[in-house]
């Protein structure tokens, strides 16, 4: 605790004194502006702006923005990214000054420019940052023809799977609800569809995907271990756009308007799986299984409108939903499993002047899973969801160009149900209890400070002070030593029931050596109020969120990473070296033995069993971002384990624990109309449990589970190809004043992608179990391990056009 | 009513794997470490009858491959106790070898075994012919195990009985002379009920003897109140014995034929008793499936010991399959 204390006072002076030689500057002027480009017009993040007598620059910031103090005087400004034109402007500074920078591509054909995605050598204050732009990923193999963002993320070091196809992921041996993944600034909960194999993250709405690994700003809180940030499109400032695909299993399209004058943008996106429809004239009115069916579907939409200068207002929604229903008439049994995440946003930006800034959001999502089921004369609904309200209000002050403070304070309410239930047999409804909703309140204030001490060293450190009301209605169980309950705690609304808070210390230093490279340093501290528990092995909509009880404590997490980055070859080639170590407190299991139906009539988190965990790797990246041949090497060696005193008396590793992850991707564009891509993945296999012995119980054969996770599957590896062939980008038009043919570029541009997953038809495990063989009375049986590989060789095709 | 929401998981299971279309298996060879092998307690005591124990240990998860490992694993030299609280008595052992001619289906039904493996194997139970010792509804017994120098204890009670209200047979809709076994309960009020289902056809075989030579289990023979508690309600459970006949095709599996006679032991526990039966269904259900955790079934024995050591409040009711009885 003293030690944290004398962080805080030294951040604290740190932004004092600061700030005081800021304000105390005179005879600087502030010269600030937007960097843009046709596809972001909002902005552009990492464009590099230099002066040149001055021998300063800086990059802009993810809204395109850019600021420097300077004196009076005439300057050569030079404004420069990859894949674009270099701008360079004359200014005279005699006041302050804002200006307007929009960037023209290069080459003709925006599809070509590739911007160079930043990774920590370019980001002047976070340590294990990589953004991906979807444009660059579109040319990689796409799994049944879905190009997804989430899959993509999983060939990064660091970052690995939950299971084959799965959406969800680990991030440095962190559990998948350790993850914040925000679209558009609002947390979702669940960002997949079809139980898990695709994201909801559809292709043609999102622009690009921001993760980070390392040591997390001060201004996002509540998660552990990684910040991934999907932003949407922006929608098209000049004209009306139109984006589609027809793939296999879904379609989809992508609508992109101005409106009022060019002061607002729209853009509408839709996506819907077609599995329902192609299955049903398999399935006849005669037979039992008619009824059956499954489909997901959603839908985004943006909208941002500029009112005057100074303000600009943006409205997100995504509403998502899959529905599994299954019938058999002859077993006079039907199941109906919707389930689904919606989010709604409204975001107010203001400027204030050259230096300040506001951005405010308010937002509401809520994931929702149900379960619904009659045979014969039983029924019975079972629903779980979580669902917040939210406000952030963040301010961003540039002190001058090599300093600059952010803060704020964010706030969610709430509303978990982790279980609800409903049955009857006929006309008899049963008593399942009442289901327990369970309501809180997280706020967090924060504050960043971003400073360039000097050229060659920036110090950017934040801390954040997080706090979480666990408030009634509620009523708590008390169980006693044998686990009956001999107590029941009544508490009325809005009564505390336990609170929580403490201090969130995040810094990080970079050094850049001339010809050297950069060498960075962090260290975060994190809490988070909310559980997500599962009886499965895998990652299901099953599993529960619930949130920080009076039983159940925040989890607790630091990390410490160090890591060297160098660029080739003007900084065509990046690469990177991370280690990193990770200590976890409070995080959580169900006890040995826990039921699903012992969460409806009991609080969850009696269920429960407290641990800790640690993980530690390193973590090497090499990335070509320009050229014909683009792509990535990204190796993890690591490892990951877990300490339950009451399910293990030594810590075990856990299910996600992977010594090795290799993966290497690649596109080749052979000429205008052909591009290549390869995807190849090597990692470690899962760990898991299978019983070690067997015994008898009257003529039943029953297993006897030992050591948690300790058995390893066997190891994993993959390769994926595709073929983008792109329609001809002009075509020959009759000019009347030539009397001959001319090449115009056309407006509707199409491409097939033709993709085969699992290339060389690996058999890899999805998961491991135990089958027994023969008759144990003939004395024949015999027990045997039974691998189950989910995904062979699958070739897909989809068609994607834009006008 | 309880394997409705036992399987809850189990039909998201089917629903996923439905969709894992694509899906194929083999076997591999994986290195699973091994423990030491336990003690293993199969105990029980019912209403009226004496109490019987076997006691086995288990084994590594690749060693059974013949009847010897199997039936070789029972133990016959400990020494086992039982007291009502009052008094105490020493169990005797009945073996295999002890079983008259004639007898061998009761010993069949005893070990679990079918009789004509009674006179191959050397096993022996464990029990007293002293009536004092023979179930009673509120008697509570407590059994003690010497066993190479260790000792295990265990405690069980045998609850006031709740008996069936009414049993009857229910045609389906579209096979007309086949239907599942249905009846109601009411439940006391108070919290913590647990009920045990076991049937028996009464039919005799080609042989002569009855078809069925114990009671059979269906797949979750166990629930408890959670949900029920203080209501009456209906509840129906499947013919067990068709999920072991192979002549008998899927569409009849789990119906009761009409005609047919069925004793139902029906049987009120203990939640000790329930929890071990509870798990060990759950085990046996879903044991192996990647969608559920793995399951150890927790015993009541202390010392370190595997199994149970069950009280069974048991009652008779006879179920005749027709018209009538709908």
């Amino acid at each position: 605790m003293k030690l944290l204390f004398r962080i805080i006072i030294l951040l604290s002076v740190n932004i004092f004194i600061t700030a005081f030689l800021a304000f105390g500057q005179s005879g600087s002027f502030t010269f600030s502006g937007t960097v843009s480009t046709k596809e972001n017009p909002e902005g552009v993040q990492g464009v590099k702006i230099l002066i040149e007598e001055l021998k300063i620059n800086t990059i802009t910031d993810v809204n395109g923005f850019f600021y420097f103090s300077i004196p009076y005087g005439t300057y050569t400004v030079l404004f420069k990214t990859y894949g674009f034109e270099t701008v360079k402007k004359t200014i005279s500074i005699i006041e302050n000054k804002q200006i307007e920078i929009n960037l023209k591509p290069i080459v003709k054909d925006l599809e070509e420019v590739r911007i160079l995605a930043k990774t920590g050598s370019k980001d002047p204050s976070h340590l294990g940052q990589i953004e991906l732009k979807m444009k660059d990923i579109k040319n990689l193999p796409a799994f049944m023809g879905e190009i997804d963002i989430l899959k993509t993320i999983q060939l990064l070091p660091g970052v690995s799977s939950v299971n084959e196809g799965g959406q969800g992921f680990y991030v440095r041996g962190g559990s998948p609800d350790q993850n914040l993944v925000l679209v558009d600034d609002v947390p979702i909960y669940n960002a997949s569809h079809l139980f898990g194999f695709f994201s909801v993250f559809n292709s043609d709405a999102v622009q690009s995907a921001n993760l980070i690994k390392g040591t997390m700003p001060a201004h996002f809180g509540g998660r552990m271990s990684s910040v991934l940030e999907i932003t949407t499109n922006e929608g098209n400032k000049d004209h009306l756009k139109i984006n589609g695909g027809i793939g296999l299993i879904a379609s989809r399209l992508e609508i992109e308007s101005p409106f009022a004058n060019k002061k607002g943008t729209i853009m509408v996106a839709g996506r819907r799986t077609y599995l329902d429809l192609i299955t049903k004239p398999f399935i006849s009115n005669s037979s039992p299984f008619f009824g059956s069916s499954y489909f997901f579907y959603d839908l985004n939409i943006k909208i941002n409108y500029q009112l005057g200068k100074k303000d600009k207002i943006q409205f997100t929604s995504y509403y998502g939903i899959d529905e599994f229903k299954y019938v058999n008439k002859t077993d006079e049994f039907n199941v109906k499993i919707p389930w689904g995440n919606s989010l709604y946003s409204i975001k107010w930006n203001h400027i204030f002047n050259s230096k300040l800034f506001l951005q405010t959001t308010s937002y509401s999502t809520k994931y929702n899973f149900s379960f619904g089921s009659e045979q014969t004369e039983f029924a019975i609904k079972l629903s779980s969801g979580i669902s917040d309200l939210g406000q952030k209000i963040d301010f961003t002050y540039n002190i001058n160009e090599k300093h600059k403070v952010k803060y704020g304070i964010d706030y969610t309410f709430h509303k978990f149900t982790p279980s609800s239930l409903s049955a009857s047999q006929g006309s008899t409804p049963l008593n399942p209890g009442a289901s327990q909703n369970l309501y809180s309140h997280e706020t967090g204030i924060y504050i960043t400070d971003d400073y360039k001490i000097t050229n060659n060293f920036n110090l950017s450190s934040g801390i954040r002070y997080s706090m979480f009301h666990f408030v009634g209605p509620f009523t708590r169980y008390v169980h006693d030593n044998l686990d009956n309950v001999n107590e029941i705690i009544q508490y009325n609304k809005n009564q505390l029931v336990k609170w929580y808070g403490g201090f969130e210390p995040r810094i990080t230093l970079k050094y850049q050596l001339k010809n050297i490279g950069t060498f960075k340093a962090g260290y975060s501290y994190n809490y988070q109020y909310i559980h997500l528990t599962s009886l499965s092995a895998l990652s299901l909509p099953t599993d529960i969120w619930f949130p920080t009880t009076d039983l159940a404590k925040p989890q607790k997490g630091y990390q410490i990473s160090l890591g060297y980055f160098k660029n080739y070859l003007d900084d065509i080639i990046e690469t990177s070296i991370e280690i990193y170590y990770k200590g976890l407190k409070n995080i959580v299991e169900y006890k040995p033995g826990a039921l699903p139906s012992d969460n409806l009539t009991d609080n969850v988190d009696n269920l429960l069993v407290f641990g800790t965990g640690k993980s530690y790797g390193i973590e090497f990246f090499v990335r070509k971002n320009v050229g014909k041949f683009t792509g990535w090497i990204g190796y993890t060696l690591a490892k990951t384990e877990r300490y339950f005193p009451d399910i293990q008396a030594i810590p075990f590793p856990a299910k996600y624990d992977r010594r090795h992850d290799l993966s290497i991707t690649s596109t080749y564009k052979l000429n205008e109309r052909w591009t290549f891509g390869a995807a190849y993945v090597y990692a470690t296999g899962n760990t898991m449990t299978l019983p070690s012995n067997w015994y008898l119980h009257e003529q039943n054969l029953l297993l006897n589970y030992y050591s948690r996770n300790s058995t390893r599957m066997p190891s994993y590896h993959r390769l994926d190809i595709s073929i983008t062939f792109y329609d001809k980008a002009t075509k020959k038009k009759y000019d009347t004043e030539i009397n001959d043919y001319q090449d115009v570029k056309k407006r509707f541009r199409s491409n097939w992608n033709f993709s085969i997953y699992n290339l060389y038809n690996q058999a890899n495990p999805f998961f491991l179990y135990l089958q027994g063989s023969g008759y144990i009375l003939k004395g024949n049986f015999k027990m045997s391990v039974k691998q189950v590989t989910l995904f062979p060789i699958i070739p897909s095709i989809t068609w994607n056009f834009s006008f | 009513m309880e394997f409705f929401f036992l399987t809850y998981r189990l039909r998201l299971l089917i629903c996923i794997q439905i969709i894992l279309f694509t899906s194929c298996q083999k076997e591999v060879k994986i290195d699973i470490p091994s423990y030491e092998n336990k003690l293993v307690v199969e105990g029980r005591i019912e209403t009226g009858l004496p109490p019987i124990i076997l006691l086995g240990t288990s084994k590594d998860i690749f060693s059974m491959n013949s009847l010897d490992t199997i039936f070789g694993s029972y133990i016959t030299d400990a020494v086992i106790t039982i007291s009502d609280g009052t008094n105490f008595d020493t169990l005797q052992t009945i073996c295999t070898d002890d079983i008259p001619k004639g007898y061998e289906d009761l010993g069949a039904i005893l070990f679990g075994i079918p009789s004509i493996y009674i006179s191959k194997f050397h096993l022996c139970a464990y029990s007293t012919l002293n009536t004092t010792f023979f179930g009673k509804v509120g008697g509570k017994y407590t059994i003690t195990i010497h066993y190479k120098g260790k000792k295990y204890t265990s405690t069980t009670s045998i609850p006031e009985p709740v008996y069936l209200d009414t049993i009857f047979w229910k045609k389906e809709k579209t096979l007309p002379n086949y239907g599942l076994a249905y009846a109601s309960i009411t439940d006391p009020i108070e919290k913590g009920n647990a009920y045990f289902w076991e049937a028996l056809r009464i039919k005799t075989g080609n042989d002569g003897s009855n078809v069925d030579k114990r009671f059979y289990k269906p797949r979750n023979p166990v629930f408890d109140d959670q949900f029920i508690n203080g209501i009456k309600f209906n509840f129906w459970y499947e013919n067990p014995r068709t999920y072991y006949d192979e002549n008998i095709s899927d569409k009849y599996r789990g119906f009761y034929l009409r005609g047919d006679t069925v004793t139902i032991k029906f049987s009120t526990i203990n939640q000790v008793t329930f929890n071990f039966l509870q798990k060990k269904y759950t085990q046996i259900n879903t044991g192996g499936s990647p969608f559920s955790s793995p399951i150890n079934v927790p015993s009541n024995i202390s010392g370190g010991a595997l199994g149970l050591w069950g009280g069974y409040s048991t009652t008779y009711s006879t179920l005749i399959c027709d018209d009538k009885n709908q």
